[in-house]
């Protein structure tokens, strides 16, 4: 993904998905996958600091909907 | 069941559409109970509701019953007039002061009516006039019909016009409750006034309703605050037995069980939400909406990447909402 691809299509969002029953999902902002990259791996999160768990990513909406990037991704940091 | 109210302020601030928080939350925890229908542990809830249902039809309250029955499972479709001809769904509620998907709603809409005049007053408020908290209570005959919530409400309005006579300025606001799983009938009164003795409020509510049980303190919060916490007996039904609540929504049929008196029942906002729905055009591109012929179920209408927008069949609600 070009820089200018990027700029245009906008942020992805990361959520930290719960790790029991009783929590609530927690948006943790708008990001970017580093390097031109178009998803996020789990070392992705790792440099950004998130510690390990599930998180669900929802891609810019512009990408998803022109079939470029799957709209929701689901990736495990491990410990 | 989620609470919608809730979930839009909570997408909005993530900037997320609606449909986009319930897919995180499919994502998330497998499933979303979004409208009440989404999975099979829903089923005790409808059967819950159908016996709710069955009190109102045995009472020939045939359409609240099917409204009952029905609520948060189908929506109208409406289609933008814009370029890009967006579709939306509008779920089809049943707007009963008992539904439990209903009532937070109710209580949002209850809270956005009257919080002006209690801000109004306890920013300018008269010399020896507080915001007071009454209780009047009835005694509990073990049943309850229409007639005699309107003569109860009769009977308040009658004891505080009694007690005010003469007096400029004050103002009443009332929400009639029960206690929990059963019949006894009370009202809540947040009041605005000079002090009144307890003994004199027991003396003229007896003398007018034929009861004795009074309560009157000075509101131990803010107007806003104390009004929030009057109200929440509106956000939830008070009984989890079905034919309980039946009985209720029997009772209070015709009747309003908030009002407002006094100085108050002229300065209350505006409840346009009665009249204008809110939702008057398209949340993607302000385009007027048209609204399209039939109505289908609403986990549908989400599956074809239809757009939530809040009902738009206001009307009945200013007859039987509150």
């Amino acid at each position: 993904m070009t820089e200018e691809l990027s700029e245009a299509l906008g942020d992805f969002k990361i959520w930290k998905n719960p790790s029991n029953s009783g929590e609530a999902v927690a948006y943790l902002g708008p990001y970017r996958p580093p390097n031109g990259q178009f998803c996020f791996a789990p070392k992705d999160l790792q440099e950004l600091g998130f510690g390990p768990g599930d998180y669900t990513v929802l891609a810019p909406e512009g990408s998803h909907r022109q079939g470029l990037f799957s709209k929701w991704q689901k990736v495990t940091v491990p410990e | 069941m989620i609470d919608v109210r809730k979930a839009e302020a909570q997408a909005a601030q993530w900037d997320i559409s609606l449909r986009d928080w319930m897919e995180l939350h499919t994502h998330v925890f497998g499933n979303v109970d979004a409208f009440g229908d989404s999975d099979i542990d829903d089923a005790s809830a409808e059967e819950w509701r159908g016996r709710v249902s069955d009190v109102l039809i045995e009472h020939k309250l045939f359409s609240k019953a099917k409204r009952y029955m029905e609520c948060s499972r189908y929506a109208h479709l409406y289609q933008c007039k814009g370029d890009g001809k967006h579709d939306l769904f509008s779920p089809i509620y049943c707007d009963l002061r008992f539904c439990p998907r209903c009532a937070p709603r109710q209580f949002a809409r209850l809270l956005r009516k009257y919080e002006p005049v209690l801000k109004a007053v306890s920013a300018h408020k008269k010399v020896g006039f507080r915001i007071r908290e009454i209780t009047l209570t009835s005694r509990n005959t073990g049943n309850l019909t229409p007639a005699q919530i309107k003569k109860f409400n009769q009977d308040i309005k009658k004891a505080l016009k009694s007690l005010m006579s003469g007096v400029e300025g004050w103002g009443a606001i009332l929400c009639d409750e029960v206690g929990f799983e059963n019949t006894n009938l009370h009202a809540h009164i947040l009041f605005y006034g000079p002090y009144i003795p307890q003994s004199r409020l027991a003396e003229v509510w007896n003398e007018i309703s034929g009861h004795e049980v009074v309560y009157i303190s000075e509101a131990h919060k803010s107007g806003g605050k104390a009004l929030l916490y009057m109200l929440k007996y509106v956000s939830k039904p008070p009984a989890s037995d079905p034919n309980l609540i039946g009985l209720l929504e029997v009772a209070f049929h015709g009747t309003r069980r908030v009002h407002a008196l006094g100085t108050f029942y002229n300065f209350v906002s505006e409840d346009s939400d009665n009249v204008n729905s809110e939702w008057g055009n398209c949340p993607h591109c302000g385009a007027e909406l048209t609204k399209l012929p039939g109505s289908t179920r609403i986990q549908k209408a989400i599956i074809e990447g239809r757009t939530f927008v809040g009902t738009k069949s206001t009307a009945r609600r200013k007859t039987w909402a509150n």
